[in-house]
């Protein structure tokens, strides 16, 4: 199997955590090569709770409203992650990054530094009345009405022209995938496009 | 350290030759806090046994450009955790706009009150001190020029950026090393 570094994109509740943790369980079993999975959500949940900075505390207090972050935090959780871990050798799997397009440009440059070559872009197509339903039914304390609205609004607004951005882009495949269908069926959608079998 | 000042973070620009150094020197000895230097953070990183670790060692060694994505962690992480209550005296920073965006966003970001001095002299003057002093490498006329080039195209406008957010300080560089302390002790103490 060839390396693969696959930024997942999709708006709340798409199902990217679900779909990541079954892929990462299919490169595992597959292939003995190491699978670096950074997901800068559940780092700035993990900040937000310890509120030992400044910064920290300023993240408690807006994560839950559903803000969207400082491009120079996310770019600070994911830049320490691939510094403890990442080589060129590993799979690398990617959620909550970019989220605008002026998080590109540092990715970029860390994905030419790490020599990971080819990059696919798993677009997790999943219309907004969808998106709102599930929402409803999962609950989380950060899921209100106003989050969810404001989430919904940051992605269109900011995170639809990183896809758009990523379809121009040389090195970059993006693959869309029908983000409505069944947990089983969106991951099959995605070995498919990856090419693994 | 026998002065205060509200500023956590102090920047110092200006051309090759114009009294950086050793203007951060009497800032730290004075008011204290610590220099912030990528210099520094590269050799210590390049002794760490990670992935990251070798390839920056390769590329200190291979005389490369730092990676701009480490610029921006190393920054970041310095101002929004590792020196949080600490002064920070930058002396080469934010040379292209860009990164001095990213500095004032971050400050306004924090609430950390930040102050930058550019230290003016021209060009002939830079040609005459690096010529005089001839310290190393990069005081050859060639490499002279070449920095002369990059500051007039990059960090000019920089220079630019912070004046029109308030935090610039011009001072005449062509003064005595203890004429533009004193000029420079007064604003930060004002």
């Amino acid at each position: 199997m060839d390396i693969k570094t696959v930024i997942f994109i999709g708006p709340q509740g798409s199902g990217k955590g679900t779909q990541i943790e079954k892929l990462k369980a299919v490169l595992e079993s597959r292939d003995r090569r190491r699978v670096v999975d950074i997901q800068t959500g559940r780092r700035f949940r993990a900040l937000a709770a310890t509120q030992e900075t400044f910064a920290e505390d300023k993240i408690a207090t807006t994560l839950g409203t559903g803000v969207l972050q400082p491009d120079f935090m996310v770019t600070v959780l994911w830049g320490k992650a691939m510094m403890d871990q990442l080589d060129d050798k590993s799979h690398l799997l990617i959620d909550g990054f970019p989220r605008t397009v002026g998080q590109i440009p540092d990715l970029d440059n860390a994905f030419k530094f790490f020599e990971r070559g080819a990059v696919s872009v798993i677009n997790l197509e999943t219309p907004e009345s969808v998106v709102r339903a599930r929402m409803m039914s999962r609950a989380r304390a950060d899921d209100t009405d106003t989050s969810i609205e404001e989430r919904l609004r940051w992605y269109r607004e900011d995170t639809l022209p990183v896809i758009a951005y990523y379809r121009d882009h040389t090195n970059v495949t993006v693959h869309d995938i029908v983000g409505t269908a069944t947990i089983d069926e969106v991951h099959a959608q995605i070995l498919t496009a990856l090419q693994i079998n | 350290m026998n002065y205060s000042t509200k500023y956590q973070s102090v920047v110092l620009m200006g051309k090759i030759a114009s009294g950086k150094g050793t203007q951060a020197s009497g800032i730290l000895e004075h008011f204290g806090g610590v220099l912030y230097s990528n210099g520094n953070k590269v050799r210590e990183v390049a002794q760490s046994p990670t992935v990251f670790g070798h390839k920056m060692k390769e590329m200190y060694e291979g005389g490369y450009l730092m990676p701009e994505w480490v610029a921006s962690y190393w920054m970041t992480h310095a101002l929004v955790s590792q020196f949080e209550h600490e002064r920070v005296i930058f002396e080469a920073v934010a040379k292209k706009p860009n990164e001095a965006e990213l500095f004032d966003e971050i400050h306004e970001w924090i609430d950390r009150p930040y102050i930058v001095f550019n230290l003016d002299i021209s060009d002939d003057e830079v040609r005459a001190r690096s010529a005089a002093r001839a310290r190393d490498v990069v005081d050859t006329p060639k490499s002279v020029e070449k920095r002369l080039e990059e500051y007039n195209t990059y960090t000019s406008k920089s220079i630019e950026f912070f004046r029109s957010r308030g935090t610039l300080i011009d001072i005449d560089g062509s003064l005595t090393p203890e004429e533009v302390q004193s000029h420079i002790f007064n604003s930060l103490q004002s």
